[in-house]
């Protein structure tokens, strides 16, 4: 019992739960921290993705390919220079092509498209060729003066093959960057979220467990209430009840008398109180065995229960002595004697039938034997008097020894 | 005289002579390139000095009016002060009536501007950066930027695209 005690006494889960509590507020404002962050999370990833997914060409990759298209041009003015050197034209448009190259070039070294590629090798080789080749071609095509020889314009050409084939693996390198970067960043995104899908799986993992125990240990303390309280009640059944009959005992009946006479000379309605003894109940005892006679008991208490109403109290009082509470008769006073009176004979005659009694004999396994006991009855009646309870028990008393001195089998009337 | 007939007077020579400056806009005639031709205007233009439209050349660019727009570029590192003439003005110089303009550069870039953007935003068709005159090489001989510093909604591909360089061709429609 002491375990059931300490389980429910007021003060045992305070400390927990308070601890448990002031854990539960941590975790929940921890949580509520990091909706925001967890907002900016999804919001850059959203932005990044759009941006850098995108399947479409950076600003670099655009300058590039224009670098490359500006020296396809150039190449092919200058083959035209070298095939056709009498066109007088031929040489103006190769200068001409040769300052848009010049113009795309600075544009790259001096524009911010760069900053995308500056830490790469291959960028650095091409700005660094390009800016060589026009510093030493200046003097040739910058500005056409006088004709220049055909065997330099071919050494022009001859450079600007190499430096093509290096930009076109520029412009790869730039693609290349991009796509890692791009499949970098998704790769990253996937791990940001694959942490926080466990996070919250964990977290929600978590709460369950935790809903599940406390779901549990609700069940528990209410399973235990429900038991301390049927331990209470059937205390309080057995302080008040016949242990063998199940009937009301002494106590509850003079509660119960207690009760009726107050409501009689309140609301100025008749009572009676019937005192029975078995007649001949201990030749049965003797010759049966005692388990027989507790049979016989717990039958005529059974057969006393039918015979009144269910606001009516039996009680067990002694061995084979009970009482019968009729505790309102209704009706006019002088009717109450006859009404009580029939109540009365219904039980002599109903308690006088014989009782079909297992035993256990010596032979066989089992024999019903039906013995007859018959009853001795004292009745007082209760009218709005100044009558004790005591008083009225005792006069019942006195009806039932003298029912039992003229022979027994009947019913005596208190005066 | 009393000072009314002063005033009266004096209106009447100012009314006169707005009558003739305004004259001698429409009777301008533009004057033929000397050197070689940087820019031609043509389609729906009232001011014309050859058959093709309007040719200029580089002194003819100088001598219009100078503005100048400071600014970041995606194309030069830092604030950067680009002048020349504005292109409302080189507009009103050749009377253009139109819409759009089409601008062609010398590397072959086509875009096409609406000619409200003129008076809109006022871009300039620059002849020096930071007070060097563009070479083939920087872009020249033209090249038309919009203030984008001032303007931060131009800050787009749509204005950058418009922001032609190796200007020659305009055709108004």
């Amino acid at each position: 019992m002491e375990w059931l005690c300490s389980l429910l006494r007021p003060g045992a889960y305070a400390g927990v739960q308070s601890r448990v509590s002031r854990w539960l507020l941590t975790i929940g404002f921890l949580g509520f921290l990091t909706v925001p962050v967890f907002g900016w999370v999804q919001y850059r990833q959203v932005q990044s993705l759009e941006r850098l997914t995108t399947q479409s060409f950076s600003n670099f990759e655009w300058d590039a390919f224009k670098l490359e298209l500006r020296l396809m041009s150039l190449r092919l003015a200058l083959l035209q220079a070298l095939t056709q050197p009498q066109a007088p034209l031929a040489l103006a448009k190769a200068s001409n092509e040769y300052n848009l190259f010049a113009a795309q070039v600075l544009l790259i070294d001096k524009g911010v498209s760069r900053e995308a590629m500056n830490d790469q090798r291959v960028f650095q080789n091409v700005l660094a060729q390009s800016l060589a080749f026009l510093r030493q071609t200046d003097p040739l095509l910058e500005e056409i003066g006088a004709s220049v020889e055909p065997r330099a314009l071919q050494a022009i050409f001859d450079e600007t093959g190499g430096l093509s084939v290096n930009i076109y693996h520029l412009i790869q390198q730039a693609h290349d960057l991009r796509s890692s970067r791009s499949v970098e960043l998704i790769r990253s995104v996937g791990r940001i979220n694959f942490y926080f899908a466990a996070l919250s799986s964990v977290v929600v993992l978590l709460g369950a467990g935790w809903a599940l125990f406390a779901l549990r240990d609700i069940k528990l303390l209410t399973r235990r209430r429900q038991e301390l309280d049927a331990l209470y009640s059937k205390a309080d059944f057995n302080a008040s009840h016949d242990f063998l009959t199940g009937l009301a005992n002494r106590r509850l009946l003079y509660e119960q008398l207690r009760h009726a006479m107050a409501s009689s000379r309140r609301h100025g309605h008749c009572g009676a109180l019937i005192v029975l003894d078995l007649d001949n109940f201990k030749p049965v005892n003797d010759t049966y065995g005692h388990v027989a006679g507790d049979r016989l008991l717990t039958e005529a208490a059974r057969r006393m229960k039918q015979c009144v109403r269910d606001v009516d109290t039996v009680a067990r009082v002694g061995g084979d002595e009970f009482v019968v509470l009729l505790a309102q008769i209704d009706g006019p006073k002088e009717q109450v004697l006859e009404v009580a009176g029939v109540i009365a004979l219904k039980l002599l005659h109903v308690l006088a039938e014989p009782y079909p009694v297992q035993i256990a004999a010596p032979q066989a396994n089992q024999q019903v034997v039906h013995p007859v006991c018959t009853i001795s009855m004292g009745m007082s009646l209760f009218y709005k008097d100044s009558l004790t309870v005591d008083q009225v028990m005792l006069a019942a008393d006195a009806a039932m020894y003298r029912a039992k001195r003229l022979g027994g089998n009947r019913v005596e009337v208190a005066d | 005289m009393t000072i009314v007939g002063w005033r009266f007077l004096l209106g009447c020579v100012s009314v006169l002579c707005t009558v003739a400056l305004s004259a001698s806009v429409h009777a301008q005639t533009l004057p033929k390139p000397v050197g070689p031709v940087i820019l031609t205007v043509s389609g729906n233009i009232g001011n014309k000095n050859s058959a093709q439209g309007a040719e200029f050349d580089a002194a003819m660019m100088d001598a219009m009016a100078v503005s100048q727009i400071k600014t970041t570029t995606p194309w030069r590192k830092g604030v950067v002060s680009f002048s020349g003439p504005t292109l409302k003005s080189l507009l009103k110089l050749v009377a253009a009536h139109g819409q759009t303009l089409k601008m062609t550069a010398l590397d072959k870039y086509e875009v096409t501007v609406p000619a409200a953007d003129a008076e809109q935003f006022n871009p300039v068709l620059a002849r020096k950066i930071n007070g060097v005159t563009l070479r083939l090489r920087d872009h020249g001989p033209l090249f038309m930027v919009y203030p984008f510093d001032a303007l931060p909604a131009l800050q787009t591909d749509v204005y950058y695209g418009r922001s032609i360089w190796h200007l020659a061709k305009i055709v108004v429609e």
